[in-house]
């Protein structure tokens, strides 16, 4: 799973803290997320997209071998 | 509000679980004759109290899941800790058990109690959780 969190939270100009805090998780569950090594939650991620005003599939995606 | 959900929870939550642990000890100790072993045991706790209230103000995952307070990846952390301890722990029982069935010519002694209830509690939990999810 491919994910665009990292790019769209800097270009928010938002820290891991500053979005952690916005999605009620810690700055180390972004980090993971980021890395992608936490899948997070689907609630997690609709908050997340309601945040980025994005839809979850432009968030999130799968790798080739996962379609 | 940067970093305050990193604070959810009660601080004093495994703090309180260890002293009521350590007193629980303690007293059984104290009943059992040896005011001295309980009066140690008390000591003991009330450090490792002291350091479990310390460590649980911090901001770090194993602070959150001492409060009570995880997040989801810090819940999941914390479930797949205990699935392992339990596992670990289950797989010492079972050994414990075959040595002892081998020493005594049969009896498992309080191993083959541990494993009984491992194995029902491991079935009933097995028998709601896939009703629940």
């Amino acid at each position: 799973m491919r994910n665009r969190v990292r790019e769209l939270r800097t270009d928010a100009g938002l820290t891991q803290s500053d979005l952690g805090a916005s999605l009620g998780v810690s700055r180390q569950t972004i980090n993971s997320i980021e890395a992608g090594r936490h899948l997070p939650s689907l609630p997690l991620a609709l908050r997340m997209a309601r945040l980025f005003h994005a839809g979850v599939h432009e968030i999130f995606e799968l790798e080739e071998e996962e379609t | 509000m940067m970093g305050s959900t990193s604070r959810n929870g009660r601080r004093g939550l495994s703090a309180a679980v260890l002293l009521v642990g350590g007193g629980a000890v303690a007293i059984a100790a104290w009943v059992g004759g040896h005011p001295g072993v309980a009066a140690v045991v008390i000591g003991a706790y009330v450090v490792l109290a002291a350091i479990a209230f310390v460590w649980a103000g911090g901001r770090g995952d194993v602070a959150a899941i001492m409060r009570s307070g995880a997040d989801e990846r810090q819940r999941a952390i914390d479930l797949r800790a205990t699935a392992a301890a339990g596992a670990v722990t289950a797989a010492f029982t079972v050994g414990g058990a075959v040595v002892s069935i081998a020493r005594t010519g049969g009896d498992p002694g309080p191993y083959g109690v541990i494993c009984v209830v491992f194995g029902v509690s491991y079935g009933v939990a097995l028998a709601v959780l896939r009703r629940r999810i």
